[in-house]
């Protein structure tokens, strides 16, 4: 029988991976900030069955140690807030594809949040419900953010074309 | 088809679309000519979709010490590593009383050989009562 930590948080390896994958755009930086994230919940294992949202908790781990390896990549940048440090840092892989660098082009527009949205539902392909529990914000918030993101994927779209 | 997928593109682009409907518009884009654009974007994200970390094991409740058993090793590595100190010491206690008996001893030896040499002057004093021998008193006495 699978215990609460195979069945709920190490099934999510794949997802927190190419999360981190999105954000760090490095591999290794990503397994790592993903291994890290689990060593954490095994620790707290007990306190993280216990929780409402052990997903979110999870999520919340990878992202904030996502944009710490950020940060510490780029302290020689001076920025204002978060997602300053967000849009700064994004740059393809050299090794992508043109398909993956012309989403990873596109994703360079848009704002933390719709960032993190899109990439679950258009990767990872996630109901609104499910979004909105991995990032511990409404469905509303999920519903609006995603309408943001394809409105700018429309006009992303269209230069495209141009 | 054309029309099909321009509309629901358009239900895409005003996030109405549901996940279903997606699918949907994805299979009809791959199987169509233009749009070459969305073809790209979409394929883009596929990609992105089959990155996977490298396999490796959940880890194991069994595998793994609770916080008692680790007290338990790390105090049983104490006394161990405390016993090999002692037992070190012990043995450094034992040579030095060992050493010093022995130097004691050669200290003893020393100040006998020192002693027996003092002595070999008396060695001659034994020939002092063998006055008869080596003089030959009782031949001289029956001369005279």
């Amino acid at each position: 029988m699978k215990t609460f930590f195979e069945a709920y948080i190490w099934t999510l390896r794949g997802k927190l991976y190419r999360m981190a994958y999105l954000w760090l755009k490095d591999r290794a930086e990503a397994e790592d900030v993903v291994q890290e994230a689990l060593e954490k919940a095994w620790a707290n294992r007990a306190a993280l069955q216990k929780m409402d949202n052990s997903v979110g908790w999870m999520v919340r781990v990878v992202k904030n140690q996502s944009l710490q390896r950020l940060r510490e990549r780029q302290k020689w940048v001076v920025v204002d807030n978060q997602e300053d440090i967000v849009e700064a840092s994004v740059e393809s892989p050299e090794e992508s594809s043109p398909a993956v660098k012309m989403v990873f082009g596109f994703l360079k527009e848009l704002p933390e949040k719709q960032t993190e949205v899109f990439q679950l539902r258009e990767v990872e392909g996630l109901t609104y419900e499910e979004i909105a529990e991995y990032m511990e914000i409404s469905v509303e918030q999920v519903k609006v953010n995603l309408f943001r993101s394809r409105k700018k994927l429309r006009s992303f779209m269209l230069n495209q074309k141009k | 088809m054309k029309e099909q997928i321009e509309s629901l593109l358009d239900k895409y682009y005003e996030g109405e679309t549901s996940l279903e409907e997606e699918d949907q518009l994805k299979d009809l884009l791959k199987c169509s000519a233009g749009f070459e654009e969305e073809k790209m974007f979409f394929f883009g994200l596929e990609e992105l979709r089959s990155e996977a970390p490298s396999k490796r094991p959940a880890p194991k409740e069994g595998r793994n010490l609770v916080n008692w058993q680790r007290s338990a090793a790390v105090l049983l590595a104490i006394l161990s590593i405390s016993w090999l100190f002692y037992r070190e010491y012990q043995e450094q206690k034992e040579e030095q009383a060992y050493l010093q008996v022995v130097e004691a001893l050669s200290i003893i030896q020393d100040n006998m050989k020192k002693g027996t040499s003092s002595l070999r002057v008396m060695d001659d004093m034994k020939h002092l009562n063998r006055t008869n021998e080596l003089f030959r008193i009782e031949k001289i006495k029956e001369e005279e």
